[in-house]
């Protein structure tokens, strides 16, 4: 073939890989400007990941290496006996410097190393379902994770840690910010809604509801007074008196039911627990009497288990209990100076 | 070039889809910095297409390399005639004469003319000895007083009795069983000039020279390669080319005449020649299946003067060039011609944005852009690999991508500075 018919084909050619390329380039710049796993968060993930396993290996050889040592071979044969109760952590943020009110990376490393030594094991929160619907036995040092609010430091620092002790945990989040768009919320301080599925995927984490919009105070008396937005009934300053109990109810009732309706769809999940915003209940009420009782009945409706906040000297077990319709779970509060001996200390005792 | 195994190949592959992969991820994550520069932003995607198309094109030149193949005609054999231009070089013109006459090449059809424009040393002695051995054969043209290169050139153009005219410098060489493909493709009459495949013979002298070897495998083997495809070449080299002679006749005196803002031009003469044999619409093509050997700059000084000169050739010739060639090859023209003129004048911006002004005033680091530089090296090593798996320069692209982001980008515009300067910058 004489060149220039050739030069014409090479033409053709080049210009048909010219604009594969640039294709190439912009649809991988789209998919991967909006990909969870394309951030340099995700991918440090990776290396954070490496770093607990090889401690881990590290710290389980030396275990072993001393077991061996002592001619332990009962650690061998042992066997569990059935958890009685199973205590549920609540953790919000974890974050590099002390804040006062979560839980520093180095805290929370130190926290689920010792939960890991002394034996402790997370469980589903369908098992924790069944264990107090009394349908299931949990082997005993059971235990669940929760983190609340669905920020973003609440994943990122936290999944590498759970990776590498195989541990499993539940994130309670607000609808309202994390369902929205993910280009919007890409970068800000929530979890969006393709970090959440991407969490549902990798099979370590469970969602949970934390309200649709109701994670925060409103105006509760004509003084200004505030209140939580879940236990207490709302000043209705236009007409200048109270929501009325039942439309109290049909407020509380529509938040929860959107978040679960919205965080199901949205994140093609089954939504079955639910965390009270501040852990409140109905106690924290400022003007609503049996707050926690009228709450119920709109918890109960859409919510297996209800985690709430007992108060300090309160015991946070949570024992079977076949009667209920739905669980009340208390968690226990970690406090950010606690170290994991500190931690394991708590959950024997049993009260926060 | 030694094509290698196909593990080997697949570990490139894998390798490439890696580079291209991490580029689009730059790209993506430094979306958002752009926001206010739309104009960075889209430059940003163009330079980075603009480079990969060099490697694309590259790719497609084995086609326009058969087909040219399978066009030559095996009975051609056409007149040859060496014109070597010289000045002091006593020491080397021996072993440059010597190899012209080992090319594997009916003796009878070749002829080798020494333009000794005005030695001061034994140059002119040596010659006479070879001239005992090759007698007719040989062309020693003297000249007293110097009068620069191209007029050696052109002197040796019309005392040429060959067909086809090799343009050698005098300490480069051809090697003598390469050289006859130098000569077979000009059986196709539409072709001009044809550029032959040129390494430093020098390679291992230094750091510098092993840099320079990367870099001429580099601007060889792709991108010379790259406008080959388009059997359109910008610049057979002046180290070793070969022209048909009949074309070059008619356009001697205008070539040796040259002028830019009045002043005769004294460097890029291969470019200028190569140019206007475009101009009249003739095929430029480069053969890798020639090799040729070149000595290179062992000094960083040396070095830098002749980087000067080929961006002043550059500069000058893309004006000449941009006058014709929208016209002659609107398709080269706008693929490649005008967007690398805008590359070109625009890197050394681009370069201080993002190396000096983005790191001290908008405190932006200067990370993305070195790796994306670094990458498109990466992408050209790759292909280099691909291309010739013993060829051991490779890791030194790295070290020219460098020294280029920091320094040679910028020497276009000292060139251009200085462009009234007509000295002839010594090698």
């Amino acid at each position: 073939m004489n060149i220039e018919s050739t030069v014409k084909k090479i033409k053709i050619l080049f210009s048909l890989s010219i604009l594969s390329v640039t294709l190439v380039i912009f649809v991988g710049m789209r998919v991967m400007k909006e990909s969870v796993y394309v951030s340099t968060r995700y991918i440090g993930m990776a290396f954070n990941y490496l770093k607990y396993e090889a401690e881990n290996l590290n710290r389980q050889g030396l275990a072993q290496a001393a077991s061996v040592a002592l001619f332990d071979s009962n650690q061998l044969s042992y066997t569990r006996d059935y958890a009685r109760s199973v205590p549920v952590l609540a953790y919000h943020r974890v974050v590099e410097s002390s804040d006062g009110a979560n839980v520093t990376a180095e805290n929370f490393k130190d926290q689920m190393f010792a939960l890991k030594e002394a034996g402790y094991r997370t469980v589903k929160l369908s098992d924790l379902e069944a264990f107090l619907r009394g349908d299931k036995y949990l082997p005993e040092k059971s235990i669940v994770l929760t983190f609340d609010d669905g920020a973003k430091d609440s994943f990122y620092p936290v999944d590498p840690i759970l990776k590498a002790l195989d541990f499993d945990a539940v994130n309670f989040v607000i609808g309202k910010h994390s369902v929205k768009d993910d280009l919007e919320n890409r970068d800000g301080y929530y979890l969006n809604r393709d970090e959440l599925k991407a969490m549902l995927r990798s099979g370590r984490w469970e969602i949970g509801s934390h309200s649709w919009d109701c994670h925060g105070q409103i105006p509760v008396a004509e003084t200004g007074e505030r209140g939580y937005c879940l236990t207490s009934r709302l000043w209705l300053a236009d007409q200048s008196r109270l929501e009325t109990e039942t439309e109290y109810l049909a407020r509380v009732t529509g938040d929860l039911a959107l978040a679960k309706r919205k965080l199901e769809s949205e994140l093609e999940t089954k939504i079955s627990s639910f965390a009270f915003p501040f852990g409140d209940f109905g106690y924290e009420s400022k003007n609503l009497e049996n707050a926690s009782t009228t709450l119920a009945q709109a918890t109960d409706r859409f919510y297996a288990m209800n985690f709430y906040q007992p108060f300090v000297g309160e015991s946070t077990e949570n024992r079977p209990n076949p009667e209920a319709a739905s669980h009340l779970v208390g968690r226990i509060k970690v406090s950010p100076e606690w170290s994991g001996q500190d931690l394991i200390k708590k959950i024997e005792e049993g009260v926060q | 070039m030694k094509k290698s195994s196909l593990i080997f190949n697949l570990f490139l592959l894998v390798l490439a889809i890696t580079a291209l992969f991490l580029m689009v991820m730059i790209k993506s994550k430094t979306a958002d910095l752009y926001e206010s520069d739309p104009f960075i932003f889209v430059y940003a995607i163009f330079i980075t297409i603009f480079q990969l198309s060099r490697v694309l094109a590259a790719f497609l030149y084995n086609r326009a390399n058969h087909s040219i193949d399978s066009d030559v005609d095996d009975y051609y054999e056409p007149t040859v005639s060496f014109v070597i231009p010289c000045k002091n070089e006593g020491s080397t013109i021996g072993k440059t004469v010597e190899k012209c006459f080992e090319a594997h090449y009916p003796p009878s059809k070749l002829e080798v003319i020494i333009i000794n424009d005005g030695s001061t040393d034994n140059t002119q002695a040596v010659l006479e000895e070879y001239k005992n051995v090759y007698g007719e054969r040989l062309v020693v043209i003297n000249w007293e007083v110097n009068r620069g290169k191209r007029h050696g050139m052109a002197e040796g153009f019309r005392r040429a009795k060959g067909e086809i005219v090799v343009q050698l410098d005098s300490d480069s060489y051809i090697t003598p069983e390469t050289f006859v493909h130098l000569i077979k493709p000009f059986s196709n009459p539409k072709i001009g000039a044809i550029c032959a495949h040129a390494d430093p013979e020098n390679a291992d002298a230094n750091i510098l020279t092993r840099m320079q070897s990367a870099y001429y495998f580099i601007s060889f083997r792709i991108l010379k390669a790259a406008e080959s495809a388009f059997a359109t070449v910008f610049c057979c080299s002046g180290c070793s080319s070969a022209y048909r002679r009949d074309i070059i006749l008619p356009i001697l005196d205008e070539w040796l005449e040259e002028k830019f803002l009045g002043l005769p031009v004294t460097w890029g003469d291969d470019r200028a020649l190569t140019n206007r044999v475009l101009k009249d619409g003739y095929l430029t093509i480069y053969t890798d299946r020639v090799r040729a050997f070149t000595i290179v700059p062992e000094k960083f000084g040396i070095f830098l003067k002749q980087q000067v000169r080929w961006k002043k050739g550059w500069f000058v010739n893309s004006i000449f060039a941009s006058k014709f060639i929208y016209r002659q090859n609107p398709f080269v023209a706008f693929t490649y011609f005008f967007p690398l003129i805008i590359v070109t004048l625009m890197t050394p911006f681009m370069a201080v944005r993002a190396l000096i002004i983005n790191p001290l005033v908008r405190d932006l680091s200067p990370f993305y852009y070195m790796a994306g530089v670094l990458l498109i090296a990466a992408v050209m090593t790759i292909y280099y690999r691909y291309l010739d798996k013993d060829n051991k320069y490779w890791p030194y692209v790295f070290v020219w991508s460098g020294i280029n982001m920091a320094i040679l980008s910028f020497i276009l515009f000292y060139a251009m500075a200085t462009i009234q300067n007509r000295k002839w910058g010594t090698r």
